[in-house]
């Protein structure tokens, strides 16, 4: 069964909601009561200050994992230290908040874009928008409204059903596209909603064999599989491309950008009754929790967010096809393995898989598992970029300074789960 | 590793009235039993060798990258990059960190010596005469006294692709 939640009943505001960041659930009334102090500042102060507080983050945690401090006899010690690190969570978390803007301002400009593709399909739609007042980082800003458009738009050509279809599928005439937006558990939620014909799984499927993407073998995927073909670059089941949607930018397009932000989009629909496009993205962008992991002489830390599970696997786990692809057999569940230091070109520690330690990392597509030497802990990551210096480098999403001043580099893991398939290809070859 | 030892030469950021005095000044630095030179004002600030954290998929030459003081800065080994034999590191051996257009680089050298005064017309061509290719890093011959200074263009070490690393 699958669960559409019902459009909360809230009818869209329109006057323009001032909010404070520390209060954002305030309500309307009172801030309008309140007069609002603001005072303009350049963004490239508040992104100096943020670095700032990255600094104190790591400052802050070298300290408190300092060996030499013996923390069970001084007690004074641990006390000011646990302080330390409340306040200067407090202090991230105004950092934070200070470069956070709702998102109301986008969600507005969807309202004419909804009344122009309409007008254009010639089908009644009206857009509900609730939690406009939902603040979220600036980059988010700037990097969802492309994706958003193009889901609406999809929504409204491909979603929607024309009047009479609708009339006679004993719906409301006028066809309804619901933009939500909600903060949930370190994460924002944004979804897209209609209440359209539903994602069509047989055309998904036929033309998922034509783009030569899956087998008609393959007829027993899951759902889930199915609707995640959409994302794939290249495929589109209209059959008339129309200046509305297939512009050219594709569903992979918006994944593409939503993962740039380290977030998921998971599609949630049933045949007739509407979609459901779900975007999680995590709240902050510049320090996550991370897992920090060891790879023979080198550190490296992967998101907290993208781990699935660790485990040492048992011998009996492990299968190697004979062109030495290794598979580890969890729960029923095959998962390719990638050694790490293959990737990496390092030395490792452990050659034997039942030595190390296997990490299952997923995105919204793929899992895989990686196998590191050993786990050493999970730790806030202040993420820095690589130096320009050095360009892009595979498999690497940037570095953080770890809590006894080294550096250890980040797991792309979006960009590695991209490259397993190609890595297994090279195998086989 | 002790860093105490270092000769801390931080210099003052490139202002205009800075530039005059920093003219006609070079850091020398040797590799292997050669004399380099480096334009002074490029040069931000000389440390010791310190922990490098590898990065995967670089030329040899780029062997990691440092924490100073809260930025992380890739490291060449400039020994590597002129081709020449790996040589464990020792307690003499230098990271000279240069900025060339806001981006900070730490070059790895066998050893500081000294900021010396080298005038123009004591700086002859780099010699015309092409064996191997580690000459186009060459800026020109500085000559003091019976010494001759190799001087090196911080621009080209840094940013010349190297034909050979290509695939």
């Amino acid at each position: 069964m699958l669960d559409i939640a019902p459009p909360a009943p809230v009818v869209p505001d329109w006057c323009p909601q001032p909010t404070s960041p520390d209060h954002p659930a305030l309500p309307a009334k009172q801030q309008s009561q309140a007069q609002q102090q603001v005072i303009r500042v350049d963004i490239d102060k508040l992104d100096k200050m943020l670095d700032l507080v990255g600094e104190l983050v790591i400052a802050e945690s070298m300290v408190a994992n300092n060996q030499g401090a013996d923390r069970f006899e001084n007690d004074r010690l641990v006390k000011a230290i646990t302080q330390l690190d409340k306040i200067s969570r407090e202090i991230q978390e105004v950092a934070m908040s200070m470069r956070m803007i709702p998102l109301a301002g986008i969600f507005n400009k969807m309202v004419r874009l909804v009344r122009d593709l309409s007008h254009q399909a010639g089908k009644q739609v009206d857009l509900l928008i609730v939690g406009e007042e939902t603040e979220v980082d600036k980059t988010i800003i700037e990097q969802i409204s492309d994706p958003l458009v193009h889901l609406i738009r999809n929504a409204i050509h491909h979603g929607i059903e024309d009047a009479p279809t609708r009339l006679a599928a004993g719906k409301p005439e006028t066809g309804r596209v619901t933009l939500d937006a909600k903060h949930s558990a370190g994460e924002v939620w944004i979804t897209v909603e209609d209440d359209g014909a539903g994602l069509n799984r047989k055309k998904i499927f036929e033309r998922g064999v034509e783009k030569h993407l899956i087998r008609n073998e393959d007829a027993a995927m899951k759902d889930e599989e199915i609707w995640r073909l959409i994302f794939e670059p290249g495929f589109s089941t209209s059959e008339n491309v129309s200046n509305i949607s297939g512009q050219g930018i594709g569903m992979d397009v918006v994944r593409r950008n939503i993962e740039r932000l380290r977030g998921k989009v998971d599609i949630r629909t049933r045949e007739g009754v509407g979609t459901m496009f779900i975007i999680r993205i995590p709240l902050t962008l510049a320090i996550i929790e991370g897992m920090v992991v060891r790879v023979g002489a080198n550190r490296y830390a992967i998101p907290i967010s993208s781990i699935k599970e660790s485990f040492r696997p048992s011998p009996g786990q492990i299968t190697a096809t004979p062109d030495g692809l290794e598979i580890v057999r969890v729960r029923g569940e095959l998962q390719p393995v990638l050694r790490l230091h293959e990737l990496y070109r390092v030395e490792p520690l452990h050659r034997q898989l039942a030595d190390g330690i296997l990490i299952i990392v997923e995105n919204t597509e793929n899992r895989c598992c990686l196998f590191v030497d050993e786990l050493l802990g999970h730790q806030q990551i202040v993420i820095k970029t690589l130096p320009d210096y050095l360009h892009h480098v595979k498999g690497i999403s940037g570095c953080s300074i770890l809590n006894d001043g080294e550096i250890g580099m980040i797991l792309d893991v979006a960009g590695i789960l991209s490259s397993v398939d190609e890595i297994a290809q090279l195998k086989i070859n | 590793m002790s860093k105490n030892d270092m000769l801390d030469v931080e210099l003052l950021e490139d202002d205009e009235g800075e530039e005059d005095t920093q003219e006609d000044k070079y850091l020398t630095f040797t590799i292997g039993k050669e004399d380099f030179g480096i334009e002074i004002r490029y040069v931000t600030e000389i440390i010791g060798i310190q922990n490098i954290t590898e990065v995967p998929d670089m030329p040899s030459y780029i062997k990691g990258v440092i924490n100073l003081r809260g930025k992380v800065i890739p490291v060449m080994d400039v020994r590597l990059r002129f081709e020449s034999q790996e040589r464990p590191y020792d307690d003499r051996t230098c990271i000279i960190v240069i900025n060339i257009d806001e981006r900070p680089v730490g070059l790895i050298v066998d050893r500081v010596l000294e900021v010396l005064d080298i005038q123009e017309n004591d700086i002859e061509s780099p010699p015309k005469m092409r064996k191997g290719d580690t000459n186009r890093f060459i800026q020109g011959m500085g000559k003091v006294g019976e010494r001759v200074k190799i001087l090196l263009n911080a621009n080209k070490l840094l940013f010349d692709e190297d034909e050979r690393v290509q695939p």
